[in-house]
């Protein structure tokens, strides 16, 4: 390993500053796209928890259509078309940021939501049938009942699910190199383009992914210790 | 644990034998009678495939067969990709690559080039109704380009403070332009007009005459290999006399093809400036 890294073009001088950049943007990518994704994903969980045909068949619709169309494709749409049909006024919210990483970064969140609230839901219907009788026996509303009751325990079974979907998630950040955001896969191919250490190149973004993943299911398994319902 | 000892031995040693310090990879590829190259597909006319037969063809394919002729050894094509190119050559997978490289020094550094047996230009293409004010200042622009080239590396030394998109390929970069998420596209002045005829809407984009960059093109050798590599540069000499060289740019580049383009360079001439 040492020998891979022996004078080492990506902590020389030319390289280094936009590979810490580089993972900068991945590390942005990532936090921004998981904690809209989280969001949406529990406003689609929601609404498709209510008795409402028509918001869960739109959910179902949403669900469906994220799930089987490849992200890649996703990620062109709204690159490449859909943004280009937003309002200006909206577009221009997004001008803090190159628009490659923020069209990849909605994609991704939107893409992750799908997922995530699946994994809520699978929570949902986890708790105890009964447990919704009881609550509506005490007069909770609908609203009432999945705040007080429900959503406490659905969120804590549905842990161990979401903290897989953020490891996906944080390696599907690099998908966003084909539309040019220069995140730490984007920059491993640019190097190994102009040098053609390609074994260093993705050697060290490899490494990267790995420590990245590492703590997420590090963090994940202790939280999915500390929140654990014991069983019923 | 003896045993353990002796096969990480015979492992070590047998690793160390295997090197390219033994070898000449020419004497090789004349006892296996064919030389393997490298070459690209989808760029069109240097390397892409011909839709009838699914073989790959074009100016860099038939350098390559001239070059297996002038060994006289079978010339077997194996088409690679930008990324995986590298790798392949290096684990002897194939024995060259004619695939669109240039040199550079760091680059030099990993594979041994020949002569060159291209000098192509990179121009810009910006959209037609691009005004001229804004054509000459590109050095503020969002520029697309295709991951992977050099072209990286010249817009960061010489166009700092522009913005550099690179795409996966060729294509999406010029979606990019034409739905205007860059101002400029830059690539080989060949591959821009190819793509501009082949499109229907290609009429609203306009290639800017300036030439921004030269590429020069060589045979990629293992570094170390110089028996083959000198040979490859001896056969684009003679090439170069003998006509070959012409004949072959006529057919992929001159006045009978959509490019039209005069050829300015002696096929064989150093690859490093």
């Amino acid at each position: 390993m040492s020998a891979l890294f022996e004078n080492s073009i990506i902590l020389s001088d030319l390289y280094f500053g936009s590979f810490i950049a580089a993972i900068r943007n991945t590390v942005l990518i990532f936090l921004v796209a998981w904690t809209a994704g989280m969001i949406v994903a529990f406003i689609l969980a929601l609404l498709r928890s209510t008795p409402f045909r028509l918001l869960k068949a739109f959910v179902a619709l949403y669900v469906e259509y994220h799930r089987n169309v490849p992200l890649i494709v996703q990620i062109f749409l709204w690159y490449f078309a859909l943004s280009l049909y937003l309002p200006p006024s909206v577009v221009r919210l997004f001008d803090f940021a190159p628009p490659e990483i923020v069209w990849a970064t909605v994609a991704l969140s939107l893409n992750s939501a799908a997922y995530m609230s699946e994994d809520i839901r699978s929570g949902i219907r986890a708790v105890h049938p009964a447990q919704y009788e009881a609550a509506q026996s005490i007069g909770l509303s609908h609203f009432g009942l999945m705040r007080w009751v429900i959503m406490p325990q659905a969120l804590r079974y549905s842990v161990p699910p979401l903290v897989n979907q953020t490891l996906i998630l944080f390696k599907a950040t690099s998908i966003a190199s084909a539309i040019g955001a220069a995140e730490m896969t984007y920059q491993a191919r640019f190097i190994e383009a102009q040098t053609f250490r390609i074994y260093e190149a993705f050697g060290a973004v490899t490494i990267l992914y790995m420590l990245g993943c590492f703590a997420i299911m590090s963090g994940g398994a202790a939280l999915a210790n500390r929140v654990k319902l014991e069983d019923k | 644990m003896n045993n353990i000892k002796y096969k990480l031995g015979a492992g070590l040693i047998a690793l160390a034998t295997t090197g390219s310090a033994w070898a000449d990879q020419l004497e090789d590829v004349r006892a296996a009678g064919k030389i393997t190259c490298g070459v690209l597909s989808g760029f069109a006319p240097y390397g892409f495939e011909n839709p009838e037969t699914r073989e790959p063809i074009g100016y860099e394919i038939d350098i390559c067969k001239a070059f297996a002729e002038y060994l006289g050894v079978e010339a077997e094509l194996k088409v690679v990709s930008t990324q995986g190119r590298i790798p392949e050559l290096l684990q002897e997978r194939i024995d060259t690559i004619t695939g669109l490289i240039s040199y550079t020094a760091a680059r030099d550094e990993q594979v041994d080039y020949s002569g060159i047996y291209m000098r192509g230009t990179v121009r810009f293409m910006v959209n037609g109704d691009t005004d001229a004010a804004q054509s000459h200042d590109l050095s503020k622009g969002r520029i697309a380009v295709a991951k992977g080239s050099t072209l990286e590396t010249f817009l960061l030394e010489n166009y700092p403070d522009a913005t550099i998109v690179g795409f996966d390929d060729q294509a999406a970069a010029y979606l990019a332009l034409k739905v205007r998420r860059v101002d400029a596209l830059l690539t080989q002045t060949e591959t821009l007009s190819a793509m501009k005829n082949r499109d229907p809407d290609g009429a609203g984009l306009v290639i800017l005459p300036e030439v921004i960059y030269a590429t020069r093109f060589s045979l990629i050798f293992r570094p170390g290999e110089t028996a083959i590599i000198d040979e490859a540069t001896t056969f684009l000499k003679g090439a170069e006399s003998d006509g070959t060289i012409q004949a072959i740019w006529d057919k992929w580049f001159g006045p009978d093809t959509e490019y039209k383009m005069e050829r300015d360079f002696v096929a064989g001439d150093p690859a490093k400036i």
